[in-house]
């Protein structure tokens, strides 16, 4: 609705009419107020019922003033306070169109109420007068209108406003699921590329189990038929050695599945106590065989360090920095793996013996998007979604520096558990694991 | 005849273990078996080898670089690539230059294995 159908247009007169002339007029209307116009069409003033009322029914009132034009100045006692709080001066019968309140037509709503809060304090409740642009009369709007306008516009601002929150919550929780979906889709195409080496992996021990199958059945079946006592001791060896060879597959095998399985759970919801140690050596064996060829691991790894984390999302960060590193070293080289106990954290670093990352680079590699890697081997996307796992979901840091005796180094820190931080660290009597590959 | 021997390299000692075992019950030949593709490389280029096993992926020197070394020294014995696993076009690559060549994937069925290392040793001049 347009705030302008609130206007009168019926409640213009000429001022030189006489007070009777106007207060019979508005009786019939049955009007509040009404306005003088000249001969223009301009405003000049504007008359409230409630004044003619009060001047004629006073002492000699009617008497007094009912035939004189609007313009007649009576003493203010007539009207009592309502009109003015100088007891000796002398009123108009109407008020003068400067201490009116008036706006303009052509304003908006919310100009037009900025224009009312300006207007005289000592007529807050008379009506509005509506002028043209050129300032001729368009009408009245009576203020309880148009306070019952500014009321529902309120409202209304009130519900826009709530609806663009509920909006803005919405768009909220959907960027949130999409940075999760990222995630996971960072960690699928991690898994993409992950799948044919643990392809290879799986394949050796799966074969061993196989053949040992094979291989005890027929072993038995030669036990059956005569044979001379060292052939027979031969085959006594055979068996035993292929339930040994099948027990180690099968335990490769279970090995590599947990380690999936740790790699793939959609630990989103809630938070495990977990083994820093061992999401280490899961994470190293699915890149076995990415590293096998040319990649020497070490590890110095001395406690089990147990965190409550996501253990898939420490995974995830564990496979990128490492993929990252084998991948600056050119797939050549030594990664040295070091898991300490700091004060609060937990700290693990992780040092590849590549070129380093030049210095002005050093900032932006969190970057997401950020690559230095050719189009298609790499997303740009592991280290910023590393980064929002560790700080976001962990309440941690990953950092990145350059190592003084070269290649690269990233810390990544995981807060103690309450439990761990109370208690001392434990003293380094363990010997410090160094193998090739874990 | 002279006994073949089959040389066969691969990183995983569970592999070479099983692979020695199932030639020794079903074969006549010299099994040799080794966890290292350097050390590998050595015994080629020393002793008489008729059949050559190997695996792809393994440190220092993968089955095909091991094999074409095999080949730079002039030698014409059959290879076998045991893989779970293999780079394509590495491999397609090198399939021509090879040959007497051939892909058996893992995991592997014993009596398959066999058969195929039986015929490839037939192919062998006699000596």
């Amino acid at each position: 609705m347009e705030w302008s159908e609130l206007i009168h247009h019926q409640t213009s007169f000429d001022p030189g009419q006489t007070v009777e002339q106007v207060y019979e007029k508005m009786l019939a209307m049955g009007i509040d107020f009404a306005v003088a116009v000249d001969e223009e069409n301009v405003p000049v003033g504007l008359v409230s019922f409630k004044m003619l009322a009060a001047a004629l029914s006073a002492k000699y009132g009617h008497a007094l003033f009912a035939k004189k034009i609007l313009s007649t100045r009576v003493p203010s006692v007539i009207f009592g306070s309502l009109a003015t709080t100088q007891p000796h001066e002398q009123m108009a019968l109407f008020i003068p169109i400067s201490r009116a309140v008036v706006i303009n037509a052509s304003l908006d709503f919310f100009a037009a109420q900025a224009n009312l809060e300006r207007r005289p304090k000592e007529h807050s409740f008379d009506d509005i007068i509506v002028t043209s642009e050129t300032g001729t009369f368009e009408g009245l709007i009576s203020m309880r209108d148009f306070m019952k306008l500014q009321m529902d516009m309120l409202r209304w601002q009130e519900s826009e406003l709530r609806q663009r929150n509920e909006d803005m919550n919405r768009t909220l929780t959907q960027l949130s699921q999409t940075q999760d979906e990222l995630v996971n889709s960072a960690k699928m195409a991690a898994l993409g590329e992950l799948v044919a080496g643990i392809a290879h992996e799986m394949n050796t021990p799966l074969g061993v189990l196989i053949s040992s199958h094979d291989m005890i059945e027929k072993i038995f079946d030669l036990l059956t038929h005569e044979v001379t006592p060292e052939r027979r001791a031969q085959l006594d060896h055979y068996l035993q050695t292929n339930i040994d060879l099948g027990r180690e597959a099968s335990e490769r095998v279970t090995q590599i599945i947990r380690s999936l399985r740790t790699f793939g759970r959609d630990d989103q919801q809630e938070q495990h106590t977990a083994s820093l140690a061992d999401l280490i050596t899961s994470t190293l064996v699915l890149l076995a065989s990415k590293f096998k060829s040319s990649i020497t691991v070490h590890t110095d790894i001395v406690e089990a360090a147990h965190v409550r984390c996501y253990p898939g999302q420490i995974s995830q960060v564990l496979v990128n920095v490492l993929t990252n590193a084998s991948q600056a070293m050119g797939g050549k080289g030594t990664i040295y793996i070091e898991l300490q106990r700091g004060l609060t954290y937990w700290e693990l670093s992780i040092r590849d013996t590549g070129p380093g990352i030049a210095p002005h680079l050093l900032d932006r590699i969190f970057d997401p998007g950020f690559t230095t890697k050719g189009v298609g081997v790499g997303t740009g996307l592991g280290l910023s979604i590393s980064r929002k796992i560790m700080e976001q979901s962990h309440g941690g840091r990953i950092t990145v520096s350059n190592h003084p005796q070269g290649g690269a180094i990233f810390r990544i820190e995981i807060p103690l558990s309450p439990r761990e931080q109370d208690s001392p660290p434990s003293p380094r009597t363990a010997i410090p694991v160094s193998s090739s590959m874990v | 005849m002279r006994q073949p021997i089959i040389l066969i390299v691969d990183d995983e000692p569970i592999v070479t273990s099983m692979l020695g075992m199932i030639l020794d019950l079903s074969l006549t030949a010299k099994v040799v078996t080794t966890n290292s593709s350097l050390q590998a490389r050595e015994i080629l280029q020393q002793g008489p080898v008729s059949l050559l096993i190997t695996d792809y992926l393994m440190p220092g020197l993968n089955g095909l670089n091991l094999a074409r070394s095999l080949r730079e020294q002039g030698s014409t014995i059959p290879v076998l690539l045991l893989t779970g696993y293999c780079d394509e076009p590495e491999l397609a690559a090198n399939t021509e230059i090879l040959k007497p060549f051939e892909v058996i994937v893992k995991p592997w069925n014993n009596e398959q294995l066999v058969q195929r290392i039986n015929f490839w040793l037939s192919t062998l001049p006699e000596a």
